[in-house]
């Protein structure tokens, strides 16, 4: 062994603990609480979207039932417009299905930053 | 603390999640990847105990990873290296992890670390960690090409490039064991 390494494996000044493994400690159950809100809310989130979604979906569902029928009616008269009620439709969807891409987005975008 | 085996406590981490065992894993290791994680980050010492602490937060979550083949401590050893690695990429500190050129470190300001530590200092990520796990934890040249992914005769150019550059630096000798830099690239 020559002199550099004789001065190389000197041995390295010792440190203590100092609370370190306490503080590691507080942190991994501080990540753990922080990962705990966020799965909650994006739990709540998702089904917020959901309710508004089906809610949407069956509003539009009753409207197109209660509208048939007279639209049957008027299908004979030709004044019946189905392009207005497709337009209203996609009018009422784009909404929630935003809500619901934006969400998915947050989703795997928290998944991604936060390493689950 | 000892009455329990390291592989019972990394069980019940592993099986429970366990934070008392990990706990202790800490308190055993913590002294070991401080002063790693010091040796890495040199000169800035503030960031030492972050790294460290992030290295434990790793290892804490990616426990299954652990696959028992080596020492556990190898395994905080090499989390820690390429936790630093991340750092450095992501304060664009791109120039400590090339080999092409010397590192330029301002060394003078520190007065309280001794010549061998400001030496230090004006080495490169790689060459200070090969050097580190080589002299000061007493790891293989093949285990520290196993531990951070490095080809073995990339391990023994850096060992050997760094000490050369150390040797330099402190007005040393360091070619009475040419032996231990033969293989070296």
């Amino acid at each position: 062994m020559n002199e550099l390494e004789r001065l190389l494996s000197t041995p390295l000044s010792d440190i203590r603990d100092d609370g370190f493994s306490l503080k590691v400690l507080k942190s991994i159950r501080k990540k753990q609480r922080q990962v705990f809100v966020l799965m909650s809310c994006m739990l709540a989130g998702i089904a917020t979207v959901f309710v508004v979604f089906i809610a949407k979906i069956s509003s539009i569902g009753l409207s197109l039932l209660t509208a048939l029928p007279s639209s049957f009616k008027l299908l004979g008269s030709n004044k019946f417009d189905f392009t207005a009620i497709a337009h209203d439709a996609l009018v009422a969807m784009q909404t929630p299905a935003g809500l619901f891409a934006l969400t998915c987005l947050l989703i795997v975008s928290c998944l991604i930053k936060f390493d689950l | 603390m000892d009455e329990y085996q390291e592989s019972e406590l990394i069980a019940k981490v592993l099986l429970n999640k366990d934070q008392r065992s990990f706990g202790l894993l800490v308190q055993r290791h913590q002294q070991v990847i401080r002063q790693y994680c010091r040796r890495l980050s040199a000169p800035d010492f503030a960031i030492a105990d972050d790294l460290a602490q992030e290295t434990f937060i790793q290892a804490f979550k990616k426990i299954q990873l652990f696959q028992g083949k080596g020492k556990f401590v190898s395994w905080l050893f090499r989390i820690a290296y390429f936790q630093y690695l991340q750092y450095l990429r992501s304060v664009k500190r791109f120039d400590l992890l090339d080999d092409n050129e010397y590192a330029a470190q301002d060394s003078a300001d520190l007065t309280t670390t001794s010549d061998l530590e400001k030496a230090m200092i004006q080495l490169k990520v790689n060459e200070r960690t090969c050097i580190t796990l080589q002299f000061n934890f007493g790891y293989t040249q093949e285990e520290i090409a196993g531990l951070l992914d490095l080809p073995l005769g990339t391990v023994k150019s850096h060992i050997k490039r760094g000490k050369d550059k150390l040797a330099q630096i402190l007005q040393v000798s360091s070619d009475s064991s040419p032996k231990n830099i033969n293989g070296a690239a």
